[in-house]
Parts: C-alpha cells; sequence; structure tokens
C-alpha cells in the first residue's frame, strides 16, 4: 500500500513540475518582455497612459494564461471528487450488508445517514458552493489588481474567509455527527497522533489547523481496522485523494515561485495577482484533501464498528 | 550593429546636430531623424533573435501564438509612438506630439479590448 501511494504521489508531482514549468515560464517572458517598456515610464519623458496600455495588454495575457490553470485545476478538484464518491458508492453498501451479516441490521440503520451526509450533503457542498467560491476569489482578485484606484481586496479576503470558515465548520459538524452516533473510536493521544497532526497542520495550506483536529478520528479508526478489505477500501480512498491534492498543490507552489520570479520586472499588480491565484488554487487542494479526509473518516468510522461487532466488542 | 558603433553613430549625429542646430534646423531635426532610424535598423537582428527565443518557449507551452504576436505589436506600437512624440518634441511642436500619443493610445485600446471580451467569456465558462 505505501509503496502504491508513493508512486502515484511520484507521479502526480513530478508530471505535474514537467507540464506545469513550461507554461508559466511564458508567464515569465511575458512579463520580462513588457519591462522593456518600462524604461519609457521610469526617465519620465515617456507618456504613462501609453505604457498603461501596454500594462492592460500584458495584464489580460498573463490573467488568460492564469484562467488556463484555473480551468485545470478546477477539473482535477471535481474529478477527484467524483472517483472518490464512486469508491464509496462502491464500497459502503457491502459494509452496510456486513453489520446485518454480523445480526445489527440497528447499526447499519444508524450509519445510513451518516453516509448519506458524507457523500450527498457534503460533495455537493463542496463542488457547487465552495470549489466556485475559490474560482470567485481568484477572478476577484483579476478585478483586484486591474486598476490602481479601484479596490476590492475586502471582497477578496471576505470571500477567503467565507470558504475557509465554511470549511471548518463542515469538519467540525461532521466529526461531531459521527462521535454523536457513537462511531468514532477513542482518541489517539501518543506521539505519533501528535507528530502526524502537527505534519498536517503544517503541510496542508490554509485549512491544515482544521483537518489536524479530525487527524484524530482517522488515526484511531484506522487503528481498529484489521481486515484486508477494510485496508483495501481505505487505501483506495487515501490515493484517490492524495494523488489529486499533490497535482493541484505542485500547481500552486510553482504559480507562487512565478510571482516571485517576476516581482523584480513587473508591475506590483500583477505579482498580486498572480500571488492571488496561487492562494486560490491552494485553496482547492485544501477542498481535496478535506473531501478524502471526510470519505476516510467515514470508511474508518464504519470498519471499527463491524470489528467490534465481528470481536464481540 | 555592436553597440559600440550604435553609440559612437549617437554621439556623432548629436556633435553635427548641435553644431549645424543654429544655422539651419530644418537639417538638424532631419539629421536627428536619420540618426534614430540608422539606429533601431541596427537593432532589428538582435530583437529578430529575441522574438525567436520568445515564440520557442510560446511553442514549448502550447499557448496560442497570437498572444505574442499581439504583445510584441503593443510594444512596437508604444515605441513607435514614443519615438515620433520624441522627434516632434524635439522640433518644439507639443501639439503635433500630443496628436501621435493619442493615436498610439488608442491603437493600444484597440488591440486591448478584444482580449478582454476574451477573457471575460473564459471567466465566464469557468463559473458555468
Amino acid at each position: 500500500m505505501t509503496e502504491k501511494l508513493f508512486d502515484t504521489i511520484g507521479q502526480s508531482v513530478f508530471g505535474e513540475l514537467k507540464s506545469c514549468m513550461v507554461s508559466l515560464g511564458a508567464i515569465a517572458v511575458t512579463a520580462f518582455v513588457c519591462s522593456l517598456v518600462k524604461g519609457f515610464e521610469l526617465d519620465g519623458r515617456g507618456n504613462r497612459e501609453i505604457t498603461h496600455g501596454v500594462f492592460l495588454v500584458e495584464y489580460v495575457i498573463i490573467a488568460s494564461f492564469l484562467c488556463t490553470s484555473l480551468i485545470y485545476v478546477k477539473e482535477i478538484a471535481e474529478n477527484a471528487i467524483n472517483s472518490m464518491v464512486g469508491i464509496m458508492n462502491g464500497v459502503y453498501p457491502a459494509l452496510l450488508t456486513s453489520y446485518a451479516a454480523f445480526g445489527n441490521a440497528a447499526a447499519a440503520a444508524g450509519m445510513s445517514p451518516v453516509f448519506i451526509v458524507a457523500t450527498e450533503i457534503v460533495t455537493n457542498l463542496l463542488k457547487l458552493f465552495f470549489l466556485p467560491a475559490a474560482i470567485i476569489m481568484a477572478v476577484l482578485c483579476f478585478a483586484d489588481n486591474l486598476s490602481e484606484k479601484i479596490k476590492i481586496s475586502n471582497l477578496v479576503s471576505f470571500v477567503k474567509n467565507g470558504v475557509i470558515w465554511g470549511l471548518g465548520i463542515i469538519m467540525t459538524l461532521y466529526i461531531a455527527l459521527l462521535t454523536v452516533q457513537g462511531f468514532v473510536a477513542r482518541s489517539s493521544e501518543g506521539a505519533v497522533g501528535k507528530t502526524v497532526r502537527f505534519a498536517v497542520g503544517s503541510l496542508i495550506p490554509i485549512l491544515g489547523q482544521y483537518l489536524s483536529d479530525s487527524v484524530n478520528a482517522v488515526a484511531s479508526s484506522a487503528a481498529a481496522i484489521n481486515s484486508a478489505a477494510g485496508a483495501g477500501a481505505m487505501t483506495a480512498i487515501i490515493i484517490a485523494a492524495a494523488g489529486p491534492f499533490f497535482k493541484i498543490l505542485v500547481n500552486a507552489g510553482l504559480i507562487k515561485l512565478t510571482a516571485a520570479i517576476v516581482q523584480p520586472v513587473s508591475d506590483d499588480r500583477i505579482t498580486k495577482c498572480i500571488s492571488g491565484t496561487a492562494s486560490s488554487i491552494s485553496l482547492i487542494s485544501g477542498l481535496t484533501a478535506v473531501c478524502g479526509m471526510i470519505f476516510t473518516v467515514t470508511l474508518g468510522s464504519a470498519l471499527s464498528v463491524i470489528n467490534a461487532i465481528a470481536t464481540g466488542g | 550593429m555592436e553597440i559600440t558603433q550604435m553609440a559612437a553613430l549617437a554621439l556623432i549625429g548629436v556633435c553635427l546636430i548641435v553644431t549645424i542646430k543654429n544655422h539651419r534646423p530644418e537639417i538638424a531635426l532631419l539629421l536627428s531623424v536619420l540618426c534614430g532610424v540608422i539606429i533601431l535598423a541596427g537593432c532589428i537582428p538582435q530583437i529578430k533573435s529575441v522574438i525567436d527565443g520568445i515564440k520557442n518557449i510560446y511553442n514549448m507551452s502550447g499557448i496560442e501564438p497570437e498572444y505574442m504576436g499581439l504583445l510584441l505589436k503593443v510594444i512596437g506600437i508604444v515605441y513607435i509612438t514614443e519615438f515620433s512624440s520624441g522627434i516632434c518634441k524635439d522640433a518644439n511642436e507639443e501639439s503635433i506630439a500630443l496628436k501621435v500619443q493619442l493615436a498610439g493610445k488608442v491603437t493600444i485600446l484597440g488591440i486591448a479590448i478584444p482580449l478582454m471580451v476574451d477573457i471575460l467569456n473564459i471567466i465566464s465558462g469557468i463559473l458555468k
């Protein structure tokens, strides 16, 4: 399982690095080419409005390159969520049947609403509300940096904070639902648990702090898995989430790097536009991680209950 | 043409212009235009190699080459506008210089507006 996971992550990261590097190089070249006219502005002889015309063309070209990246990342996130839903739809009915087979139909009935909340409500919220909100944040960032006088940076922050808070609330409510239903085992407070929580909180951008709290639920559920089928299902979900997550993260990292490279030669607004797009893409990577985490917790909880029933605990 | 040759030509041109400006200002103006044109013409091989390099990068990235063409067109318009406007100002014809600058701004806007429409279409496509 570990080998397959590392293979998926490696292919995602290096494949993505190769394909993104060249297209982001085009953004850097555009910025460098347009810096040729900056000399007119700097020596004071040139007419500022003419060089502003060049800025407008440069901005629109760079924005269209960034939109292409946004469309690509949006497709990756949607496909990742759909594939995770597909895995859950395949695995979960078999799990519920296992409850009944062990003579605990009541537990199966109790898990059904939890399953529906995860696969239907949460995924639809992510695909139809939070994902478009992250895209809208990037678009607002384009509009914010187009003009020196007209600014909507507060609106951009509002949308970003709204998405982060919304996802935090969803994670908290979902874990609470599982806990109330009695499906989450005792939390692990050992050194390994604390290390994983710290790593998740630090490495996953923007949403790491919310996801780190749910690592407890994942870890304690995973500890109770002792069947090959259960482990296989968890692996499938983790691989379905990890590959796209790292792909999107690599995209965000490269766009951030491009912003750093063009900063010395480019207008401040262009650098902020490119950085804003990188933040939006980081948010989309967090959405993918949240979806993967929710499904992992759901599956882990169901498997730990089955194990408890099977062992008479 | 090497940079040293261009610099030498510019200096010689300036010296000649300063010498004859008070006696024959119209010849001084023509000399100024001629110097500028020769120096720009001397840059053409270097400009061509830069454009070829940029084309290669855009081809490798798979991005449409028309964007690069538009960008270079706009930069060319800026240089031509500034060149013409500078000559007009040197000849103390500020009003003609302003008209040239206006023409340059309008031409650049004419190129930018279809790009803005394109990007608005892309964004509305994403949000659908």
